[in-house]
């Protein structure tokens, strides 16, 4: 059972070396990364992420006791990064080894899902000022490029 | 307190010791005639028929600490408060009201916020808050 709030990157193969022990049949990782979303001041390029850090740690091992009782998980992780994260970085890492594929999603699932219900963390986007996209217009025909 | 107090009331009975450092002779020449109790002080004569006060300094609770997290933050300006409480603290409803009338801005985000007590959370904001207690604003969380 793995929770952490770090404020350095969130390393894919370390949450899967924490999952992969011979019990279990199987695991299952979810990856939350962030997004270049357009927004009204420009492009995202990154999010600013606060935790409240005593609460945000409890909740989250109260998290990875449910996902053990519900699902029988026999390993879980539940990595929430805080400060400012790029564009493409991974922002959450949640991930549970079960026996079946199928208590492994589910746990997996309900990992992210009562995650962002209930953890303390909060996020604050940084966009870069960019143009307005431009208006579409329909492709025209018959017109070769250059 | 009560057995200091008596030790100190009759002029008769001397002080055990020099070993009480809080005593501060006041002003030998004048002899008060009564011996005033309060909350931070208690008074007398000493062996030698000196005026004894012993004096603490007024000390007041510690403040609530109010912790503001993302949108509460914004609106306050601030990361932490502190809010004087009486010795007895106050309701928590009534704290969040004054917060909420001394912060405009804030009224809005405290009706969607949890709200926790020294890390547990306390819905419909029954109960009281302490001095020294830990209060913190949790608006919507937005994490993954």
């Amino acid at each position: 059972m793995s929770v952490r709030l770090s404020p350095r990157p969130l390393s894919l193969p370390a949450a899967c070396r924490e999952l992969d022990t011979p019990g279990p049949g199987g695991f299952v990782v979810f990856v939350g990364r962030v997004r270049p979303d357009r927004v009204p001041g420009g492009r995202v390029v990154a999010l600013v992420y606060e935790a409240h850090e005593a609460p945000a740690l409890r909740e989250l091992a109260k998290l990875e006791t449910e996902a053990r009782r519900q699902f029988g998980a026999q390993r879980t992780v539940a990595w929430h990064r805080v400060g400012r994260v790029r564009v493409g970085e991974p922002a959450v890492i949640v991930g549970a080894a079960c026996a079946h594929r199928r208590e492994a999603f589910a746990a997996a699932s309900y990992l992210i899902d009562e995650l962002k219900a209930r953890v303390p963390v909060w996020k604050e986007e940084r966009a870069r000022p960019g143009r307005p996209p431009r208006p579409r217009r329909a492709p025209t025909r018959g017109r070769s490029a250059g | 307190m009560r057995e200091k107090l008596r030790a100190i009331a009759s002029p008769a009975e001397a002080m055990p010791s020099p070993a009480w450092p809080p005593v501060q002779t006041v002003n030998s020449d004048i002899m008060p005639v009564r011996v005033s109790v309060c909350i931070n002080r208690f008074a007398g004569y000493g062996s030698s028929g000196e005026f004894l006060t012993e004096r603490k300094e007024a000390s007041s609770p510690p403040p609530v600490q109010v912790l503001l997290f993302a949108t509460a933050r914004t609106a306050v300006g601030e990361r932490r408060l502190e809010w004087a409480v009486g010795i007895r603290g106050m309701p928590l409803a009534e704290l969040l009201g004054a917060l909420g009338a001394r912060h405009p801005a804030l009224r809005p985000i405290l009706r969607t916020s949890r709200v926790l007590v020294n890390g547990d959370v306390r819905p419909g904001a029954v109960g009281r808050v302490r001095p020294g207690d830990e209060l913190a604003i949790h608006p919507p969380y937005g994490g993954g």
